[in-house]
């Protein structure tokens, strides 16, 4: 229970750090290169009067990823942090999407683990702390910890706590609703699959009526299916759009 | 209550019992917020939009994000329930 099987190809050691190519590393190298080619071939086969069908569908999904995510959250900086926005909504949708495929082995996604999702976060994290202290000087850090909107008498006692904690939990939290949305899901499937919930074993010995209701589980598990297609998208979407906000918080305020 | 049959009970029990008794406990008692936040959230989005349709796609883009944050506080009552799955 817990995470999937980790099925180790070619295992290698660097300096004492376990570097093997296990299923996971073979799954993300297949997202991002998904992400490359579908993201450069339409680039590269875009014209000006609009034609084509990939450069369309291409770009209808970067002018939501620009619209919902990069513009309403970071203001006017949307526009030079949309390509790392961009680049992690599709590595983190396909990367999860490429988990609903079947193969046995490979049937989670690879960010179902929660190495893969804590690197994200700690990336996003590394991000935001260095934006804000290439805009802002260290000068942020005070700003942070002590804000200006506060009473005074918050300002200095529990704010530095509060804000201290709060710049931790942000990534902490980034890679936990990642990882626990595309477990749980495949858990949900996996159960119901194999899990011999209603007895299904031995319905299926029984009488007609009872080989009737026997599919049960097969339809709950088609429909959890569906379902997590929906939640690939959703969490894709929202991881995009956390380390949008992230950003842009941290880098408005006397802009 | 006599706390001499707790320590007896708390002695016999195993700690696997208890600690897959208490990842019940966290999934199921970690769910009931969300619960009530999601219902919160849709509802009141459903009612915008039925009182404002114009604002129909800028309420549905804050609906799903709220959704995946308030999903999310049930889904770290589950990561202590895969903790507490793999005790001894």
């Amino acid at each position: 229970m817990g995470e999937p099987h980790v099925i180790v190809h070619v295992p290698f050691q660097l300096f004492g750090i376990n570097l093997s190519i296990t299923n996971f590393v073979v799954m993300l190298w297949v997202a991002a290169a998904i992400t490359f080619v579908l993201l450069v071939g339409a680039a590269r086969t875009a014209t000006i009067t609009g034609t084509g069908r990939l450069p369309n569908f291409v770009e209808s999904m970067l002018e939501f990823v620009r619209e919902n995510i990069s513009d309403a959250f970071m203001g006017h900086h949307g526009a030079k942090w949309f390509p790392f926005v961009a680049t992690i909504f599709f590595f983190v949708l396909f990367s999860n999407l490429l988990g609903l495929v079947p193969i046995p082995g490979y049937f989670h996604a690879g960010t179902s683990n929660l190495n893969v999702t804590a690197t994200l976060a700690i990336i996003v994290f590394l991000v935001v702390q260095a934006a804000a202290v290439k805009t802002h000087g260290l000068k942020y850090y005070i700003g942070l910890l002590f804000p200006r909107n506060a009473p005074a008498w918050l300002r200095f006692t529990l704010m530095p706590l509060i804000e201290f904690v709060g710049v931790f939990a942000r990534p902490f939290s980034l890679a936990v609703r990642l990882f626990a949305n595309m477990t749980a899901g495949h858990q949900i499937i996996i159960v119901l699959l194999t899990g011999d919930l209603i007895g299904v074993t031995w319905m299926f010995h029984q009488g007609i009526i009872w080989k009737l209701i026997a599919p049960g589980p097969l339809i709950g598990a088609i429909i959890m299916d569906a379902f997590e297609i929906f939640v690939a998208f959703i969490q894709a979407f929202i991881f995009a759009l956390l380390a949008a906000l992230y950003l842009g918080e941290a880098l408005e305020e006397s802009h | 209550m006599d706390t001499n049959t707790v320590t007896q009970a708390a002695q016999i029990i195993s700690t696997t019992a208890m600690a897959k008794l208490g990842a019940g406990l966290a999934v199921g008692l970690g769910t009931l917020g969300s619960g009530v936040g999601i219902g919160v959230i849709f509802g009141k989005s459903i009612e915008s939009a039925a009182r404002q349709p114009e604002a129909l796609p800028l309420v549905q883009r804050l609906m799903f994000t709220g959704f995946a944050l308030v999903e999310a506080q049930a889904l770290y009552a589950l990561l202590i329930t895969f903790i507490l799955l793999a005790a001894k």
